[in-house]
């Protein structure tokens, strides 16, 4: 194979018309999701995109009990803001649409009230759905990505971004682990996309705390993580 | 604040960065942008299948926006919004359907071929963007640019400053490194 530091000319070999070939067909899913996407007249929940962002915007900057992992507080580049702004952007994020006593303002905080409660809800409470019993952030998770929910049918597919080759030790605790408590649950040692379901036998309801430590698979340690859940 | 110099979208760059820093104007403006997420949360369900009824695609495009207004400060403006938002998207659909085909009473019922087809779709697409996210980001930059915004060799040697023959051998090479990176067995054999 030709040595791809050493060469001077642009054109392909035949592995990367292979990998060129793969991507674009993946590229062309996308393209074709995307362009479906813009033709779309509308779509279910497109209506509430404002009110759930406008929810979340006004919980990053308001809301005390916000979730462990939530909330871009350490923004990148949050020192200026746009020139033409009338307030401070120095400090983050905050529910930064100015109030006053016109009645389309009032029912637009209404609003905004009422989807902050939404999104409260969604983010810290049991739902109705019975298979629902443990709530987990997914991406948000920043170096473990579970899927969704745990509860005793679904699985937890533990990924990390940076490589293949780590394993995760699971730790369950329903106190704060910051106070001493023993764990409730402990995983085997799982590898990069195993799936971990909590144990029927934890039985504890309310708030639960889940330990995630990334090590490499000579055991040494990579990275940790603490989330804070609902267990129902 | 001037976006980083690597950013190929840099108004879309500072438009983020304006709506975490909470200008209003630019919130309405992001609120606006993001109405692609429901949209592409539907079109993706309607082209396998429709696997998600529309209750489905309306709590996970409520989920999905949390997670990428969570994530909003991570975005280096490398790829468009909505591109950016794409990947939000599809991990949470693959997420959603993972999280269906796991629950026993849904077996019968979903059309399993095209839950599962959907699932290595989508995570075959995720494996991509962080292999990407691995290489030296002026190569990412490249192939993001050229494959998935479609840019000409010629439009890219304006938007790099070279010729268009170094980018084509900077490209392969970065597919080089792509592939070995896909299929890590082959890195073994190459080295």
């Amino acid at each position: 194979m030709t040595a791809a530091h050493d060469r001077d000319d642009a054109t392909p070999t035949p592995e990367e018309e292979a990998v060129e070939r793969r991507l674009r067909h993946i590229a062309e899913h996308m393209h074709a999701d995307l362009a479906d996407a813009e033709r779309m007249e509308s779509a279910p929940g497109e209506d509430k995109v404002e009110a759930v962002l406008e929810g979340l915007w006004g919980a990053a900057g308001e809301a005390s009990d916000a979730p462990p992992t939530a909330g871009p507080t350490g923004v990148v580049g949050g020192e200026q803001g746009s020139a033409t702004r009338a307030e401070s952007a120095a400090d983050g994020p905050r529910g930064a649409e100015p109030s006053g006593p016109t009645s389309p303002r009032r029912m637009w905080v209404a609003l905004v009230a009422a989807a902050l409660v939404i999104v409260i809800a969604k983010l810290f409470l049991p739902d109705d759905d019975p298979d629902r019993d443990l709530m987990l952030g997914s991406d948000e998770f920043g170096i473990v990505a579970p899927v969704g929910v745990v509860d005793t049918y679904s699985e937890v597919v533990w990924t990390h971004p940076s490589a293949e080759d780590v394993s995760f030790q699971v730790e369950v605790y329903d106190r704060d682990p910051t106070s001493g408590a023993t764990s409730i649950a402990t995983s085997e040692t799982l590898t990069n996309r195993d799936r971990w379901a909590l144990p029927p036998t934890v039985e504890s309801e309310g708030r639960i705390w889940i330990d995630v430590t990334v090590s490499d698979l000579d055991g040494r340690f990579l990275d940790s993580k603490r989330v804070e859940a609902w267990r129902r | 604040m001037e976006p980083a110099p690597g950013a190929t979208h840099p108004d879309d760059l500072r438009l983020a960065q304006a709506a975490l820093d909470g200008d209003p104007a630019a919130r309405a403006d992001f609120a606006q942008r993001m109405r692609c997420v429901p949209r592409i949360l539907a079109a993706m369900n309607r082209r396998r299948n429709g696997l998600l009824t529309p209750q489905d695609i309306e709590d996970l495009s409520q989920d999905t926006l949390v997670t990428i207004w969570r994530r909003l400060h991570t975005y280096e403006g490398r790829a468009a919004l909505e591109t950016w938002a794409y990947r939000f998207c599809s991990f949470q659909l693959s997420n959603r359907l993972q999280l269906l085909r796991n629950r026993p009473v849904h077996h019968e019922v979903e059309p399993h071929d095209a839950v599962e087809e959907t699932i290595h779709a989508c995570e075959e697409f995720e494996g991509v963007q962080r292999i990407l996210d691995r290489l030296e980001p002026e190569i990412a930059d490249l192939i993001r640019l050229k494959l998935y915004e479609q840019w000409s060799f010629e439009e890219l040697a304006e938007r790099f400053g070279a010729s268009s023959n170094t980018l084509k051998a900077r490209y392969y090479r970065g597919l080089t490194r792509l592939g070995t990176l896909l299929e890590p067995g082959r890195e073994e054999v190459e080295r």
